[in-house]
């Protein structure tokens, strides 16, 4: 993953993530300009006389690009295999509580589902379902911008991230390029897109990469998420007993093996798996907020 | 792209104005409020799936702050609410 950076309070701040992360045993590099158009050859604007030059870049050699759609039905398959039900088109209406407040099981659009144990990962609807269990949370649902252009021969073959004009790009294996712009102002669940948001994205993509002005774009998306007041996500027990909450994954699915994983060992146990101890109900409640180096919503 | 209902230039492009945050509860008086109430008042934002109350600030503009109620499926703008 390259991170093009354009001012130099954005590099001091990028080259103080990586002391940081440095601490962790992460790769994370500061890169002449030379360098990231070496990496990146298509990266031909952004030069001295461009409205906002390049001054270097950050390189994260640790990162790669996966497929999301085959981690996703890698992970479905594997857990069909094991004998978990999955219902696909089934939309859940409301969380039922019992009489003495704990959680019972779920109203679905096919009937009642009961259950001791209910997790609520529905990403940007979360606070629309735990509403109906009585519960506040701190969430707002935001509209993130998203578009493809037409297939082409390997090109890009690392993450493109140029948060100083607000875009950010990589190929897929199909060679479309996926790219991603700014959030919309304002909550929103209208997972769609605005034209002036897309413009931005749009004209942001070309001033560094005038190549791609005559792509095709083929379609079109606005993801709705929720973030939390530290842009980092939650994973814990809620107030009522039996309702867990695995939401504000901001920034993406990237985390969301090791997330299944921890949150798999809370409900299993019913104690904080140790990685995970941090992302509780109970940091908001102390004000002890995480401070993350690498939120989406940080950069 | 909203068409916004400043209460001194009336109906502007949206990509006048800056997004100033949901409207939340009045500020408690931290004096006499519990740490609870207070961490509630800092924490916690209405996020409906209908109509929703924000700020938004005219900078590309007159300057003005005011207040609209928007749903936040629809995008539809249902009221303006003049501030001071």
């Amino acid at each position: 993953m390259v991170d093009v950076v354009h001012n130099y309070p954005k590099m001091r701040d990028l080259r103080r993530r990586q002391l940081t992360m440095d601490i962790y045993g992460s790769s994370y590099e500061q890169i002449s300009t030379e360098q990231v158009r070496k990496l990146i050859p298509a990266l031909t604007g952004g030069g001295a006389n461009s409205r906002l030059p390049i001054i270097g870049g950050m390189v994260h050699k640790d990162a790669g690009v996966t497929r999301h759609d085959a981690v996703a039905w890698g992970y479905a398959r594997a857990a069909d295999s094991l004998g978990v039900e999955m219902h696909q088109q089934t939309g859940v209406k409301s969380l039922i509580r019992g009489t003495n407040g704990n959680i019972e099981g779920v109203d679905t659009v096919k009937g009642i589902v009961k259950a001791k144990k209910v997790i609520v990962s529905v990403s940007g609807h979360t606070t629309t379902l735990t509403e109906t269990a009585g519960l506040r949370l701190p969430l707002r649902t935001m509209n993130l911008t998203a578009f493809v252009s037409e297939p082409i021969k390997p090109l890009v073959d690392v993450i493109v991230n140029c948060s100083d004009l607000g875009f950010y790009f990589s190929q897929s294996d199909k060679g479309e390029l996926v790219i991603g712009g700014a959030p919309d102002s304002g909550q929103s669940f209208r997972r769609d897109i605005k034209q002036h948001v897309f413009e931005d994205t749009v004209g942001a993509m070309l001033e560094l990469f005038p190549a791609f002005k005559k792509l095709k774009l083929l379609r079109q998306w606005g993801g709705h998420l929720d973030i939390t007041p530290d842009a980092s996500p939650i994973m814990d027990e809620t107030s009522v007993s039996g309702l867990y909450v695995s939401a504000g994954w901001w920034g993406g699915y990237k985390a969301i093996p090791a997330g299944g994983l921890t949150m798999a060992h809370q409900v299993a146990t019913n104690s904080p798996h140790p990685l995970m101890a941090d992302f509780s109900f109970n940091r908001f409640k102390n004000l002890d907020y995480i401070l993350e180096t690498g939120t989406t919503t940080a950069r | 792209m909203l068409l916004i209902n400043c209460p001194f230039c009336k109906n502007r492009n949206e990509t006048e104005f800056v997004y100033g945050g949901p409207v939340g509860v009045n500020r408690p008086d931290p004096n006499i409020s519990s740490d609870t109430e207070w961490v509630e008042y800092l924490t916690l934002v209405p996020n409906p799936t209908g109509p929703v109350q924000e700020y938004w600030w005219h900078a590309r503009g007159c300057g003005k702050w005011f207040a609209i109620t928007r749903n936040t499926v629809t995008h539809d703008i249902l009221e303006t609410q003049d501030g001071q």
